[in-house]
């Protein structure tokens, strides 16, 4: 099949890549596609194929009229503040004897410092169950007395941190609610963060980074972040073994001490429980809890991209390509939140029901799965679409890939297609009540978004509303096909014929170059080792 | 990137040996298994035969509007052969591709107009189809089931399509992932002459040789009512359901009786051993012995058995290895129960620095203490609360009923296992597990895979 490139857009700015650059100036700066006009050559696959069984047939099954979006209805949920500030949110279920508490702080890895303590957030959760001073009453528990206590009685404890929070959680059978309440507030109020058991935790930690190059979709996923999201955003910073390294005990009571305050935390107790009891349990387990001020966040930025870039991340034993494509998203909080993520339903949001995934897998066969997303987040995020298929599909699935996001930002998303997406929210969103601990989630998340409950209870609604002109807005302001970072994870050679070629901006590194692109020109400065 | 399918030794991985690698929050999380008589609430589940043999199981559940309905067949991987390893999962990516009234992959594009979510998965004893919808819907549903039941359309092209998404799914999930690699090859190390022998994944090889009437001839055998069983649990009532299987499922005739996989592994006489050398950043070791088949008495004595080993951070290999001798990151073991014998599963991750023979040496020997001392009281009971504790997790979501009945009618041999539960680990005394740590876990019985980095891989330094 023969290809033209597409002159779609002409870049006279266009910089030379980093290490590669065997494209001429003036060349093209996005990924476009147009096949010849000439009958003899092959069309490309889409076209082909669609089996005609189906077509004029008249007795296929039709999907009986969509479910109404409708308030949501909501347990009975209640809340109340104890005097230092925590706030409290609880979800009964009473039909399951089964009771989970879990506690949000309103720090984490945003809370970090890049050159000072990256990684702290993380590190500081996991230590929560390695050992616990004595209080009032109580006594010192060791990591294995706590892990003994919470095995026996078959339950759940847990703590890990995002960027935007940190979450510690306590599941148990419901008799078995003072023990759960007993360890979670003794691990967030009293961990006693030893010594002796950091070497266990940073092992874990570089465990971790170490299984990225096992994963490519994660290790695509680092490098997208790092690259859109630049280095003056934590979004984009990438952990490193001498990050986790440098971390010590006195960074860990200090992030402790300054994040983990009742009035930086939102406690959710969800299941079999009776809120008028709990009161007094709560303030028992959670009253002695300091209050203090905590920082504010600054600003983060976002830097903007100016022209489409592709980055191969060369791993020369991998007969598949993982492909992350996208560019800035938006903010959960954004008016046009619910228009884009409607929007990008119909795009790749929803399986075989999305243009991607019937354009990149039905048609063509060309990869196992393909989706796009928005996100939640607190700060703007990213639009993203991911895809993985063999080394040699690459240049055409992503051509695939952007013809639909150019199609979708020109021409929208259809009135019908977004009936569709209308009538999948109203009928899936309320699946989410058939577990406390999922409205609780609902709830928590809403909350640190500054949204509240009533964007739990209302979401159909909002989703809804959003009609046809919205989601078209959402489309032509958010989706910029013709600047877009690309990530591709695959067989180095192999993607590179295909890339080259092209005149887009390109750079090719080997799986473990640093992740930073600060770091990797740093390293270059210097002198190659002997 | 969503899931379609899940062959299920991968999915055992992901419970096992996959989160072995340092995920926290998965490590803590409490193991499902058996019901607790004294807490569980008591499940009452109605169960009916069709006249054409379709087995049906239901149980209302009315705590949100939600429903799911699932079709189990009772055909997975090992009712394949080589030559045709890979045809069942290829299968159940064609029950997608479209029938008589309904193009391909409409079926999930219909679902999602209403709200639903469908998926399906094969293992290597059963294929499970499942739709999530809202509870008016569930008539729906049943509609496209029984319709992909008899009257799917096997076209050339549409075979030829998803045979390449197929080989896509196995370059993801096997060909990139080491951890993949490792589970397949020590499958075919562990088995000789049964069909466990591979995956249900199958191979690139067969998978290219499939015609569309193996296809067909698979279909024929096996996707008939009385090789299958209709689950639905939600808010919905007996009545509405009867009258809505009736209407769906009833016209469809009985088909003929399928043959049943009759290969027998002979006893393994001594251990075998591979140490393979991947580019992966954390080798791994794991080891797994031959038990007997989900239904025979001995199982819920190996199942509490992996519970004392590694239920949690206070179990035996996780304090041996990962808390006192600081040697590997994860360590833990499972009872991988089939239809047909199966294996104990044991396994560590650990970093490169370490000593990987001294990991493994750690490994068996807790195995051996196990054999050689048996357990204590109080880690019987810890193990009965946790099993106990963790099957009432596993009745929050409806999904998750529905999916533990299809298995226990299929891997069990028998749905009403599910709900009893409870009394299959309540009776194992200290005495059992030490007896069948000496009857199973022993040397002779072990297939020993070691998966390690190799120095001269795709890394620059």
């Amino acid at each position: 099949m023969k290809r033209l490139v597409s002159l779609a857009l002409m870049m006279t700015s266009l910089a030379a890549c980093a290490s590669h650059a065997p494209k001429p100036p003036g060349s093209v700066a996005s990924i476009d596609v147009q096949y010849e006009d000439n009958p003899t050559s092959p069309k490309p696959k889409a076209a082909a194929d669609e089996p005609a069984f189906w077509k004029n047939k008249k007795d296929l099954i039709q999907a009986p009229p969509p479910p109404q979006a409708a308030a949501l209805a909501l347990p009975n949920i209640t809340r109340w503040k104890l005097k230092n500030g925590l706030d409290v949110i609880v979800v009964p279920r009473e039909d399951l004897p089964v009771v989970s508490f879990s506690v949000a702080i309103k720090a984490g890895g945003y809370d970090e410092d890049k050159a000072q303590s990256l990684g702290v957030a993380d590190f500081t959760a996991a230590m929560l169950r390695k050992g616990t001073l004595a209080g009032k009453g109580k006594k010192a528990r060791s990591a294995d007395d706590i892990s003994a206590a919470i095995d026996f009685v078959g339950g759940g404890l847990d703590a890990s941190a995002s960027l935007e929070s940190t979450t510690a959680g306590c599941s148990v059978l419901a008799k078995d609610t003072g023990l759960c309440l007993d360890l979670l507030s003794d691990i967030l109020l009293r961990p006693a963060f030893p010594e002796s058991e950091l070497g266990e935790v940073r092992d874990e930690m570089l465990a971790a980074l170490a299984q990225r190059y096992d994963n490519p979709r994660e290790l695509a996923g680092e490098h997208f972040d790092n690259l859109l999201f630049g280095e003056k955003n934590p979004r984009g910073w990438a952990l490193t073994p001498e990050d986790v390294q440098k971390i010590t005990r006195d960074k860990l009571l200090t992030y402790w001490k300054t994040y983990y305050r009742p009035n930086n935390a939102l406690l959710t107790v969800a299941g079999d429980v009776d809120p008028a009891k709990l009161r007094p349990l709560l303030e028992k387990a959670f009253g002695g809890w300091a209050k203090a001020d905590v920082p504010a966040r600054p600003a983060f930025k976002m830097a903007a991209l100016k022209a489409t870039r592709v980055l191969i991340v060369d791993k020369p034993d991998l007969t598949q390509s993982t492909i992350l494509l996208g560019h800035r998203g938006l903010r959960h909080a954004d008016p046009l939140w619910f228009a884009a993520t409607l929007m990008n339903y119909v795009l790749g949001g929803s399986d075989f029901s999305s243009r991607l995934m019937t354009e990149v897998r039905s048609k063509r066969g060309l990869t196992y799965g393909v989706g796009s997303s928005y996100g939640a987040s607190l700060y703007d995020g990213a639009f993203e679409v991911s895809a993985s298929t063999k080394n040699e599909s690459v240049w055409e699935a992503l051509v695939a890939i952007v013809g639909e996001v150019r199609k979708m930002k020109n021409d929208g998303p259809t009135a019908a297609e977004l009936a569709k997406g209308k009538g999948y929210y109203a009928g899936s969103y309320p699946f989410n009540l058939q577990t406390p601990a999922g409205v609780a989630a609902g709830i928590v998340e809403a909350e640190l978004h500054g949204l509240g409950i009533d964007y739990v209870r209302d979401f159909t609604l909002r989703m809804a509303a959003v009609d046809e002109a919205h989601a078209k807005e959402a489309a032509l302001t958010l989706l910029d096909p013709d600047t877009v970072l690309v990530v591709i994870v695959g067989n180095g050679d192999a993607v590179e014929k295909q890339i080259a070629p092209t005149g887009l901006r390109w750079e090719r590194i080997n799986f473990k170059d640093p992740i930073s692109h600060a770091a990797r020109a740093a390293l270059k400065k210097q002198p190659a080792s002997p | 990137m969503r899931r379609i399918t899940v062959p299920a030794l991968l999915l055992a991985a992901s419970a096992t040996v996959v989160s072995m690698l340092p995920t926290r929050a998965l490590a803590a999380k409490p193991s499902k298994a058996a019901v607790h008589a004294s807490v569980a609430p008591a499940l009452e589940i109605k169960s009916w035969e069709l006249a054409n043999g379709l087995r049906v199981l239901f149980l209302a559940n009315h705590v949100a509007p939600i429903a799911t309905v699932q079709v189990f067949y009772h055909v997975g991987s090992k009712d394949e052969h080589v030559g045709i390893r890979g045809v069942a999962h290829m299968f159940e990516h064609m029950m997608f591709k479209g029938s008589d009234h309904v193009p391909p992959e409409e079926h999930a594009r219909l679902l999602k107009e209403v709200g639903g979510q469908s998926n399906a998965f094969t293992t290597e004893d059963f294929t499970a189809y499942h739709e999530t919808v809202p509870p008016s819907y569930v008539g729906f549903a049943m509609q496209l089931e029984a319709e992909r039941m008899r009257h799917l359309k096997l076209l050339p092209s549409t075979i030829d399509s998803e045979r390449k998404v197929v080989e896509e799914e196995k370059r993801l999930r096997v060909d990139n992932d080491p951890i993949g690699k490792a589970l397949e090859r020590f499958r075919l190390l562990a088995y000789e002459k049964h069909p466990y022998n591979w995956t249900a994944i199958g191979t690139i090889e067969d998978l290219e040789k499939v015609t569309p009437a193996d296809c067909q001839k698979f279909y024929d055998t096996y996707y008939q009512p009385n090789n299958a069983t209709l689950i639905v649990v939600g808010d919905v009532d007996e009545a509405a359901v009867r009258k809505l299987v009736e209407q769906h499922f009833g016209p469809i005739p009985r088909g003929p009786e399928p043959p049943r996989a009759k290969a027998i592994e002979p006893p393994q006489t001594k251990r075998r051993e591979e140490t393979l050398k991947l580019d992966v950043q954390l080798p791994v070791v794991v080891g797994g012995y031959h038990i007997p088949r989900a239904s025979d008495a001995d199982v819920p004595a190996l199942e509490v058995l992996a519970a004392i080993l590694s239920g949690g951070e206070s179990s035996r290999l996780y304090q041996r290895l990962v808390r006192k001798e600081h040697l590997a990151i994860a360590a833990g073991g499972l009872a991988e129960v089939l239809e047909d014998p199966g294996l104990f599963i044991v396994y560590a991750g650990y970093l490169p620095d370490r000593d990987g023979a001294t990991v493994e040496k750690a490994l068996l020997d807790e195995i051996a203490k196990a054999r050689a001392r048996g357990v204590t009281a109080a880690e019987l009971e810890k193990a009965k609360n946790q099993l106990a504790a963790g099957f009432i997790f596993g009745l929050e979501t409806v999904d998750g009923v529905a999916r533990e009945l299809g298995e226990y009618q299929y891997v069990q041999g028998d749905w009403r296992e599910f709900p009893k539960g409870a009394s299959r680990y309540l009776a194992v005394t200290a005495a059992d597990v030490e007896r069948v740590a000496q009857k199973y876990l022993v040397d002779t019985n072990l297939t020993l895979v070691r998966l390690q980095p190799d120095a001269g891989g795709g890394a620059k330094k």
